[in-house]
């Protein structure tokens, strides 16, 4: 979990892309709310590994989306509901379900479902948000704090010397 | 403290050369190009004034930006720069080809190897469930698992039995599955059709067929269970058959007897009062003889003369004289014989006495004897009826703790299969946080996730069909049905049987019928106690998900061999093993229960109990006459040796009594033959003489002095 960390305050204070940490973090937060009893969970979990985007932050955000999960699942249940009985898409559902192991992915199950689909939908402004975010924190917040009397006194405590270091020596 | 993002100038007087920084940073570019390739995409703006301020107007290329190339640069702006550029360089393209590439062909590759060791992987999942199951060996000759095709073949199927390791439970020469691919690909198996061929049972095995993984403790703690109880019924019942007849041996009453005799106290009193009687008067008869015999001797020639001849009166006289001394000696004899006899009476009298008094000992003895002997008769056997049910009881117990393992575990499968989707929820509450959720289905799914619609198979002696074998019985709305017909061994056997596991039936989860004839039963509890027969059986078994099953039927038995222990005493022992011989046929409706709280109850409904008792009276009355004459003869040889002595001496007595008798009536017949003689020759004397004054003379002497008087007659 440290690893995370480090890895996410490198990407922060370093010159990688906004886009990367505001994509790791909508695409963890998605995968986090999802249940993980399903092959789509998986196969979306392998294919995020093989895109390039902060995996430090991707693996914050979704052990804070696993963790917010179930508090959200009676949300989930409603929009996956929703979804699913939706009569437009039902033949495109129904088709879906003959495909050869689609039945694996769960998508008929209404929390599978709505767990996706309001991860879609948060991704988006998760992901805009997160740009501000990163642009604030580079342009405007790391400067201030970095010179402020607070930030020197923090920069100096042991813990967060050493995840610095280790940023660095990562780096 | 290095502080990301700011520019603090070091003293360091370390440098490196300009040449030696990232081909990124020695590059010429143009305003414009510099912008794009590097300044937008560094987006510290500490960093990017950093960069900016190192690119100055290039030599060669007026128009252009580039960091000099001969520039000395401190070794820690030069790090700077250097970390920069790679930042710069990681910004690529979103997806990382290269490695997803290789995960691809990795799935692929796995996927070929899955194909190439498909049929490996399915016998070992075919052999692992197998002996979990029937917990032995398990033997698959050959697999094929046609993925596209939906097929799976399985030949030379070999099932060890776990209770004769060297033989199969059985064999089965070619299963071959047709299932629903699509389905399969949807998660589920759904075999549409089952067919096996060429099924045999109890083949022998070349190796040994035992598997110590399986031998799991529930399954012993039942053998266990139903062992206690056959042992307890086993023990039960020798305790009854010792109780009662502990009290009836023969040995035991002849002890009783001997002990309470009065014969040989009287004996033995007696032998002390006859004994020297009869050493007293032994002698006697044979003196008495003696004294008779000369006496008889002497007189014999006087008695034997024919005096009707003698007409001489002298002569006559002589003899008259001889006689009167034989007369007188005869007489002298006779009062020494009548005192003798007067002290023998005395004595016989004593004997008489104590002959009596030993023949009512003798008697009592024998009514006490008697009185023993009739406890045979009064036999209490009513209890052997209970023993007889005891002990089979215990063999029931034993029969049904050996089916038992199996019932269970048919029970424990269906109890799986009935409540999956209800146990798989329950699991999942404990497992996870999460909502299951609701599975939207757009087509009406009658399919879960486990499913035989239809195996059937066949061959010579037998055949076998199921239906609807389900993991989600609900979704089926239909139970599953199974139904065997199949003869092995001589054995015939029906069997068929629904599983119900739907939830909102009112039906047992499982409620099977078997039907089987020439169906071998070999039961052996221990070294001691055994059965074997050849049984009709019918039964009925409905059992729940609780593990709990009852079972009710018949079962006609021939050729019906019972082993029980020999017990004391011997004699009964015999008799009770000749009733269990004779015993050869049995029927007996049982009614069987079991329970995880309270274990296995069974209860047996037959007359086998009353039958053996009446076959068990008459061979016990048959014996007991052979036993009570028995005893008698042995009761007779007792008090004969115990007063044969005294009466020996009392016979002795007897005898002598007997001879002294004889020996006094001897000498009164010889004194008689005198008398008689005496008179005819006094007769004779007096016709010779003269008439009637010989005849006074003679009449006047009275006899007794008849020669002094006659001397004055004939004046000598």
């Amino acid at each position: 979990m440290l690893r995370y960390i480090i890895s996410f305050v490198r990407a922060l204070n370093s010159n990688s892309k906004p886009s990367e940490i505001a994509h790791a973090f909508s695409i963890g937060l998605m995968l986090g709310f999802m249940p993980k009893d399903n092959l789509l969970w998986y196969l979306l979990l392998v294919f995020f590994m093989f895109c390039r985007i902060n995996k430090g932050g991707y693996f914050i955000m979704m052990l804070a989306g696993a963790l917010a999960a179930p508090a959200a699942d009676p949300l989930f249940d409603k929009v996956g509901y929703f979804i699913l009985s939706w009569a437009p898409l039902e033949p495109v559902f129904a088709r879906l379900l003959d495909v050869p192991f689609v039945a694996f992915t769960r998508f008929n199950n209404t929390v599978v479902c709505g767990a996706l689909v309001c991860g879609i939908i948060c991704y988006v402004p998760l992901y805009f948000l997160m740009r501000l975010f990163v642009g604030a924190w580079r342009n405007k917040i790391a400067p201030r704090f970095n010179e402020s009397r607070f930030g020197k006194f923090f920069y100096k405590l042991p813990l967060v010397n050493k995840i610095v270091k280790a940023a660095v020596e990562l780096g | 403290m290095n502080k990301i993002g700011t520019d603090k100038p070091s003293k360091a007087p370390a440098a490196a050369a300009a040449k030696k920084l990232p081909g990124l940073l020695k590059k010429s570019y143009s305003k414009e190009e510099l912008e794009k390739k590097i300044l937008d995409r560094i987006y510290i703006p500490a960093d990017r004034k950093f960069v900016e301020g190192y690119f100055t107007a290039d030599k060669e290329h007026e128009d252009r930006l580039r960091i000099s190339y001969g520039m000395q640069i401190e070794k820690k702006d030069f790090k700077r720069l250097r970390r920069i550029a790679k930042d710069v360089r990681a910004q690529k393209f979103g997806i990382k080809f290269v490695p997803l590439a290789a995960a691809a062909g990795f799935v692929a590759v796995l996927c070929i190897v899955i194909f190439l060791f498909k049929d490996i992987v399915v016998k070992k999942i075919i052999v692992s469930g197998m002996q979990r199951v029937f917990s032995a060996k398990t033997e698959v000759g050959y697999v094929d698992f046609d993925i596209l095709g939906a097929k799976l073949e399985v030949k030379n199927l070999q099932q060890a039995d776990k209770n004769d390791v060297m033989k199969n439970l059985f064999q089965i020469g070619d299963v071959a599955f047709d299932f629903n691919l699509t389905e399969l690909l949807r998660g589920k198996f759904d075999a549409e059709n089952i067919t096996i061929a060429d099924v045999r049972t109890g083949t022998d095995r070349k190796t040994s067929g035992y598997l110590p993984l399986f031998q799991n403790k529930g399954e012993k703690k039942k053998t266990e269970d139903a062992g206690g109880k056959q042992n307890e019924l086993t023990a039960k019942a020798e305790a009854k058959l010792a109780s009662m007849f502990s009290g009836y041996t023969p040995e035991n009453i002849i002890k009783n007897i001997q002990a309470n005799l009065k014969s040989p106290a009287a004996a033995e009193d007696a032998g002390k009062t006859v004994g020297p009687l009869v050493a007293k008067w032994k002698d006697r008869p044979a003196a008495m003889e003696k004294s008779v015999k000369d006496f008889s001797d002497s007189a014999d020639k006087v008695i034997r003369t024919d005096w009707s001849k003698v007409n001489d009166p002298v002569e006559l006289k002589e003899a008259l004289e001889n006689i009167n001394t034989a007369v007188s000696q005869g007489q002298k004899l006779k009062n020494e014989t009548d005192l003798v006899m007067s002290d023998f009476e005395t004595d016989s009298a004593s004997v008489s006495l104590l002959s009596r008094k030993i023949k009512d000992a003798a008697a009592s003895d024998r009514a006490l004897a008697d009185a023993e002997i009739n406890k045979f008769k009064t036999l209490k056997d009513e209890g052997i009826r209970g023993v007889f049910n005891d002990t089979l009881d215990a063999f029931m117990y034993s029969l049904l703790g050996k089916y038992y393992p199996y019932v269970d575990d048919g029970i424990n499968l269906a109890a799986k299969l009935a409540s999956s989707s209800g146990k798989s929820a329950a699991e999942t509450k404990k497992t996870s946080r999460r909502m299951k959720g609701r599975d939207i289905q757009y087509k009406s799914d009658t399919v879960p996730k486990f499913l035989v619609q239809k195996a059937y198979g066949s061959g010579p002696g037998w055949n076998v069909s199921a239906e609807e074998i389900s993991s989600d019985p609900d979704r089926r709305g239909r139970p599953a049905v199974f139904a065997a017909e199949f003869s092995a061994a001589g054995v015939s056997n029906s069997i068929s049987a629904v599983v119900d596991g739907r939830t909102a039936t009112k039906n047992p989860l499982v409620s099977a019928d078997y039907t089987g004839t020439g169906f071998p039963v070999s039961v052996k509890i221990s070294d001691s106690y055994g059965m074997n027969a050849v049984s009709a059986v019918r039964c009925r078994i409905s059992g729940n998900a609780n593990g709990s099953f009852s079972a009710a039927g018949s079962a006609d038995m021939n050729n019906l061999k019972i082993a029980t222990p020999d017990f004391e005493p011997a004699v009964i022992s015999g008799v009770y093993r000749k009733a269990v011989d004779s015993f050869t046929t049995l029927s007996v409706d049982f009614s069987a229960g079991y329970t995880r709280a309270d274990g296995m109850s069974v209860t047996l409904g037959t007359d086998a109990g009353d039958r053996f008792a009446l076959i068990f009276r008459n061979l016990l009355n048959s014996e007991m006459t052979e036993i009570t004459a028995a005893a008698k003869e042995q009761v007779a040889a007792l008090l004969s040796e115990k007063t044969g002595g005294i009466t020996e001496e009392i016979a002795q007595f007897t005898d002598i009594q007997n001879a002294m008798k004889l020996q006094q009536l001897n000498l009164s017949a010889v004194n008689s033959q005198l008398t008689s003689v005496k008179k005819d020759i006094t007769d004779r004397l007096v016709k010779e003489t003269g008439g009637k004054a010989a005849r006074q003379a003679i009449d006047a002497l009275g006899g007794d002095d008849v020669s002094g008087k006659l001397k004055g007659i004939f004046g000598q």
